[in-house]
């Protein structure tokens, strides 16, 4: 009889947990968006897909994605669909659906623990904005209960070392970042199994890893993506970089006040209850929000704590509750997520229709960190799907099918998203945040003062345009050009050339940074006084006088709606 | 309120959950006020070697706070940065003291979690978790000696902890002392042996050093901001009433405090035990206290300490006390008597939240029915709270309408907010961001010696550097000016008295600047670091009796040679104040001046009616006696202007009459006193009239018994409030002026 009982208890347990576990998705469906930057990405899925290769313009070959994993499910998924809106969005969240319910039925035993936890990621606003957004996020939560799951269990240990690798390295293919959350955790487990061949076992979870570099450095000649050149060698003081940093947790306060408090809670629970195998994992987090704060954080308001967040909550929910202590941590939780300015779970078809409205950005505050779901829902989310035609609803996605109608054979933007992927195949965007360009990326940011974090425009050198358009090297900088010439062979000469090959390795080494410092002696600074941050800076002259006279293309007039693509609008 | 277990895993999480909200809640509103720079100019000084003073070469503690003062300048020393530091600092102690009456206070999980979220929802509470000022750190002690004070051990080592916690807690700012008297006093009792008595004042022994440091370093025992807000001449009844409009404007705008406040009283009476009532007894005791100074023009910032012991005596039930209850209630309550904690719990924190959140309805109904019931009118909503504190954003104080209620009390993180929030945080923009910040970097740009007289001057103060000499004529910062009454002001700001800056004050200071005397040894005693500080010498010297033989003659000529100020009464008095200030530490005359000053001994040199009456235009009866012309409202010659400092009418002799009329500009409200020598023998306040003649309304007055037999010599007339043109048009007295038609029948 009372084993009886016992069963319909966890029936009814489970029952619950799964109508909590509807609940969340519910709120993640209401809330499911695509960013700009993910169409990025979409750019070179459609170019792989469709015969051009791993490439973004497809004229070389550049790694314009952090995300290599990401970008094969996605590109797999697409090959079936040959469509990104619905695709991905339904793609992230299966991933998050997943993520989830391992946390409520794997990772977390008692039932009320259960139930704070799905509340807590239900009211998190970066989690759920995550969730989708069309970026990694989704897998790399995915990949972290996934380890947290096996790192918990108690299994045998050579195949539980070889499994938390291989996840390690699957989540660094996801995003290389994440390695800082696993390393600890990782390496307390081998410290604990201080066997010699525990450490092959977990090297040999490593090979995908070391597949991919290997093929990173044959087809793109580099290591680390682009974007790693782009957002992190940008000669910007590494003090203003960290007090961007700063900032960015003090615009998670001010916007998404439960995430943090569950990061602060979360983290330091296992040390206060000295659990030491929760340490290892707490540790880890905190070394990846370390390096958050390091980098400068981001200019998308929670899209780099939502990992450690993620972390966070199982931890904090390992303590096995009673009811009163959940529904004590229910209030508490609830009271977090409302005290956003925007609670996720209130969102709906309309989310930031008012604010588009505001004149200039109401989304982005002022430390130039925004509600980027905000920004892009009208355009992209999932409730505004049949409204728009399942197709991307910006004014930026219309200037892509424009590029592709006219069939223009380059174009200069900031923001190549939306652009780059309606632009079609045929279109070479020099990207001029340099995301996606291999010589802008090597350039320092234009003005080290004042700039907005994860836009670092670049200054384009003089007949870069020229040179993609003619296809031969007309850069009026000598130095420059000499660069360029070994760059461009590893973008685009004979992949298994031996002489591009050697000058890959040659560049890796740094034989050719005298050239490209000479010429960066050179560039004449623009720096604007401190703290006299006044509107984003109209078009530069120099780039559109450039464009004019670039063969082949007419230029739009000045002050045209099509103009604004060349001055590299650098809205978001 | 359950028996005493140990913490499960679980009770860890929730406690550490509500904490981390606490932590996050601290991040959205922190902020730093003009008066927090006060200090932390103290403290740069300090740290650069300057010493313990606020404009150097002055030793004047300007500061309540010794403890908080050293607790900054510890990381100050490191970082030499204002804004984040002290924000760190205070944040990390608010949430330590959050921490201890979670955890050590509470005895139970779901005790500690309702305890945070009566703090949490508080609104003065998480004002003054930051701000710069004390209050973090008298948060802490209060909860360390209130976590130790409920336990039930009483020993001559307990004591020993309760009497020193106190005493750090009074060294932190002197009033929690009040606190802290009943419950200490209560422990002494239970022990009752000469052990226990030499463990109290051993405890004490920070206190009494402070206060000899205090007395040896600054020649005074109180802290200079005493004398400026306390020995300000204004008569006790209404600094009275502007301490119940402190309580009041707390009631409406952040009932949470107040009902906290209460409900730990109700709280003390149900545990009904020495130890729960003396806490209540202490909160009386410092209310009392509060109400008595007249409160403060910052919201709420007085009234986290008493708050704080609130949450404790509901929260920190001991087994005993609340098995006691629960007996009681047995019978009353069966079932949910099994449940009552945890019930009362949810039941405290949705009241809780309810009332944090300002919700409107059930607190604003209770008023309005309240104000039916006796016949009131129904007072008005919370004024100044446009959104809850927890629900505050970067977008706090944007718009500051109505931040100060009619009393002049303000909330204060509402007015700074912009200029000095944490959530104005970018990097690449320097906090504060104030006007007064730009004009103290502008006197530091400079770079030469400057004095200047300013009122806001934290912000101005601490960006201006040493090199700046600052006249404050709020006279927080000055010795001088603190010791003279405060200008006679009947719309007086409270925290805000006004001085008149003596004749020759700004020339003296600045001279004194220029090129400070030459004494014997005049090196600062806190210069460089602590262990090099040149007080050690100071004292060695003293020890071998350097200065007993008598100093220097010429010591009052050179603290007398660059004086200019042209009272001569009171260029003595300063010349014994300098030498306290200024003077060689050590020297005879200086430790006599310090002792006659402080007894009163130079009193009578201050002309207390010149200086809370300066700047009064002067007539005399003759000149305004004669009815004025019922001419049209323009013409602008009838009648005597009143200047914004008033107007005084001599009358020659003592009168005794007892009816008095006069004539005053329709449109405007006066203020009307008459004087016997320098005391105020009667004030009446009049207007604005119906005009009859001209523009002037007449005013009849009928004078008391007393007034009339005491007799008056003078009359002065204050404008309250008007279209800033205030006109006498004629005084008659003994009545009989043919103007009077207006009669205004109450005696004064």
């Amino acid at each position: 009889m009372a084993s009886q009982w016992k069963l319909v208890q966890r029936l009814l347990g489970a029952l619950l947990l799964l109508v909590c576990l509807s609940g969340f998705m519910l709120v993640a469906v209401r809330t499911a968006w695509l960013c700009d930057d993910a169409y990025i990405s979409f750019r070179t899925v459609d170019n792989f897909v469709n015969g051009y290769g791993l490439r973004w313009n497809v004229a070389e070959r550049v790694q314009a994605y952090t995300h290599p994993l990401w970008l094969f499910v996605v590109a797999a998924a697409y090959h079936f669909t040959h469509e990104v809106y619905a695709t991905v969005q339904i793609l992230s969240l299966v991933l998050t659906f997943l993520a989830a319910g391992i946390v409520v039925f794997v990772l977390i035993d008692s039932t009320a623990s259960a139930v704070v936890a799905v509340a807590t990621l239900a009211f998190s606003k970066a989690f759920v904005d995550y969730s989708t957004s069309g970026l990694e996020n989704p897998l790399s939560h995915l990949l972290l209960v996934m380890f947290l799951a096996v790192y918990f269990s108690g299994r045998e240990e050579h195949r539980k070392t070889l499994l938390l690798s291989f996840i390690a390295a699957c989540a660094a293919l996801t995003r290389v970042d994440t390695l800082l959350i696993y390393g600890p955790a990782l390496l307390w487990h081998l410290v604990r199994v201080h066997r010699l061949r525990s450490f092959l076992f977990a090297a040999l979870g490593f090979v995908p890893l070391a597949v991919w570099e290997a093929f990173s450095l044959v087809y793109y000649g580099y290591l680390v993506p682009n974007t790693a050149y782009a957002k992190l060698d940008t000669g910007i003081a590494q003090a203003e970089l960290a007090r961007q940093g700063f900032a960015y947790f003090i615009s998670l306060a001010e916007a998404d006040p439960l995430t943090l408090a569950i990061l602060v809670a979360g983290l330091s629970l296992p040390i206060l209850l000295s659990q030491t195998r929760a340490i290892a994992i707490s540790l880890g987090a905190l070394l990846y929000l370390a390096y958050v704060v390091y980098i400068g954080g981001d200019f998308m308001c929670g899209r780099f704590v939502t990992v450690p967040f993620l972390a966070a909550v199982v931890l904090f929910a390992a303590a096995p509750m009673r009811p009163v202590h959940a529904a004590a941590a229910l209030l508490t939780v609830t009271l977090l997520g409302f005290m956003a300015p925007y609670p996720a779970v209130l969102t709906d078809a309309t989310y930031g229709a008012d604010r588009l409205r505001i004149p200039g950005n109401a989304f982005r505050d002022e430390r130039g960190v925004s509600d980027q779901r905000g920004f892009y829902y009208q355009a992209t989310g999932l409730l505004r799907g049949p409204e728009n035609g399942w197709e991307v609803k910006h004014v930026w996605a219309n200037e892509g099918h424009r590029l592709r109608k006219t069939g223009a054979k380059i174009a200069i933007s900031g923001t190549m998203g939306f652009r780059g992927f309606y632009g079609g195949p045929n279109v070479h965007i020099i990207d001029i945040h340099a995301l996606c360009d291999p010589l802008l990326a090597r350039l320092p940011a234009r003005d080290p003062v004042n700039w907005q974090i994860g836009h670092f425009r670049r200054e384009m050198p003089k007949g870069y345009d020229q040179t993609l358009v003619s296809g031969e090297n007309r850069l009026l900088d000598k130095d420059l050009a000499a660069y360029y010439d070994k760059l461009a062979l590893i973008t685009r000469g004979p992949l298994l050339d031996a002489e591009r090959l050697r000058t890959a390795l040659a560049l890796h080494r740094g034989e050719y940074d005298d050239l490209l410092a000479a010429y960066i002696a050179r560039i004449p600074k623009t720096n604007t006084p401190r703290g006299n941050r006044g509107e984003p800076e109209s078009a530069d002259s120099s780039i559109r006088s450039s464009v004019a006279s670039a063969p082949g293309y007419d230029a739009p007039p000045p002050g045209s709606a099509q103009a604004s693509m060349w001055t590299g609008d650098a809205d978001e | 309120m359950n028996s005493e277990t140990p913490r499960t895993a679980a009770d860890r999480a929730i406690l550490l959950l509500a904490l981390s909200l606490f932590a996050v809640v601290l991040v959205r509103t922190a902020w730093l006020c003009d008066d927090a720079y006060i200090t932390l100019r103290v403290v740069d000084n300090f740290v650069n070697g300057h010493g313990l003073v606020w404009n150097a070469g002055e030793r004047v503690q300007v500061y309540t706070h010794p403890c908080w003062l050293f607790l900054l300048a510890l990381p100050y020393a490191l970082t030499h940065e204002d804004f984040l530091t002290t924000l760190a600092v205070s944040m990390a102690v608010s949430l330590l003291a959050a921490g201890v009456v979670a955890s050590r206070v509470a005895r139970t999980a779901l005790c500690g979690v309702v305890a945070v979220a009566a703090l949490v929802f508080s609104q003065a509470y998480v004002d003054y978790s930051t701000s710069g000022l004390e209050n973090p750190l008298t948060h802490l002690l209060l909860a360390a000696f209130l976590a130790l004070y409920f336990r039930d051990t009483s020993g001559a080592g307990t004591l020993f902890l309760l009497s020193l916690l106190a005493s750090l807690a009074a060294t932190n700012r002197l009033d929690a002392f009040l606190l802290l008297i009943p419950p200490l006093f209560f422990g002494w009792l239970r022990l009752h042996s000469v052990r226990g008595t030499l463990a109290l004042f051993i405890g004490l022994l920070p206190l009494a050093a402070w206060e000899i440091f205090a007395i040896a370093y600054y020649g005074f025992p109180f802290p200079n901001t005493a004398y400026a807000k306390l020995g300000t001449g204004i008569a006790p009844p209404e600094l009275l009433e502007q301490g119940m409009a402190y309580l009041s404007n707390c009631w409406h705008r952040d009932p949470l405090t107040v009902l906290t406040m209460w409900a730990g009283v109700a709280a003390s009476i149900l545990r009904w035990n020495g130890r729960a009532l003396a806490v209540s007894l202490g909160m009386f005791l410092y209310l009392a206290y509060v109400v008595r100074i007249g409160g403060d023009f910052m919201a709420g910032r007085f009234l986290t300490a008493p708050f704080l012991c609130g949450v404790a005596l509901c929260v920190g039930w001991s087994r005993v006390e609340a098995e006691r209850l629960t007996k009681t209630c047995r019978p009353l309550l069966e079932w949910p008597g099994r449940h009552l904690g945890e019930l009362a719990g949810f039941i405290a924190v949705l009241a809780i939240a309810l009332a944090g959140m300002g919700s409107p309805w059930p607190l604003e109904q209770i008023r309005s029915a309240l104000a039916r019931f006796t016949g009131g009118t129904a007072p008005e909503p919370a004024w100044a709270q446009p959104e809850p504190t927890v629900m505050s954003t970067s977008g706090y104080g944007r718009r500051q309408t109505g931040f100060k209620d009619e009393h002049g009390i303000g909330n204060e993180r509402m007015f700074y907010f912009q200029d000095a929030g944490l959530l104005r945080y970018r990097r690449n923009v320097a906090l504060p961001v104030s006007r007064y910040a730009r004009e103290g970097q502008a006197y530091r740009l400079q770079d030469r010696a400057l004095t200047e007289i300013h009122g806001s001057v934290g912000f101005r103060g601490y960006f201006a550097g040493p090199k700046v000499f600052i006249i404050d004529y709020y006279a927080l910062t000055d010795p001088l000016l603190a010791r003279l009454p405060a200008l006679y002001a009947p719309n007086w700001r409270i925290g805000h008295f006004t001085r008149a800056i003596p004749e020759g004050y700004e020339q003296t200071a600045a001279a004194l600047q220029a090129n400070p005397p030459q004494f014997a040894s005049s090196a600062n005693v806190l210069a460089g670091a602590p262990w090099e500080w040149p007080l050690w010498a100071e004292l060695r010297r003293m020890a071998r009796g350097y200065y007993n033989e008598p100093h220097d003659e010429e010591l009052h000529a050179v603290l007398l040679r660059d004086s200019q100020i042209s009272d001569a009464n009171l260029a003595a008095y300063y010349a014994q104040l300098a030498l306290i200030t200024r003077g060689p530490l050590w020297s005879r005359e200086r430790w006599v001046a310090i002792w006659r000053m402080n007894t009163g001994y130079y009193d009578s040199l201050i002309d207390q009616d010149a200086y809370r009456f300066s700047g009064m235009r002067r007539v005399a009866l003759a000149d305004v006696q004669w009815p004025v012309a019922a001419g049209p409202s323009w013409s602008g010659a009838a009648g005597t202007a009143i200047s914004a400092r008033g107007l005084h009418v001599a009358l020659g002799e003592l009168r005794h009459e007892s009816v008095l009329d006069m004539s005053l500009e329709a449109n405007d409200a006066y203020r009307v006193i008459l004087m016997h020598g320098a005391q105020i023998a009667a004030e009446r306040n009049l207007g604005p009239g119906e005009a009859s003649a001209g523009p002037f309304a007449s005013y009849h007055l009928e004078l008391s018994e007393t007034v009339s037999s005491t007799g008056y010599d003078a009359i002065r007339v204050f404008p309250l409030h008007g279209d800033m043109r205030y006109r006498l048009g004629n005084v008659a007295i003994g009545g009989g002026s043919e103007n009077s038609t207006e009669s205004a029948p109450a005696a004064v």
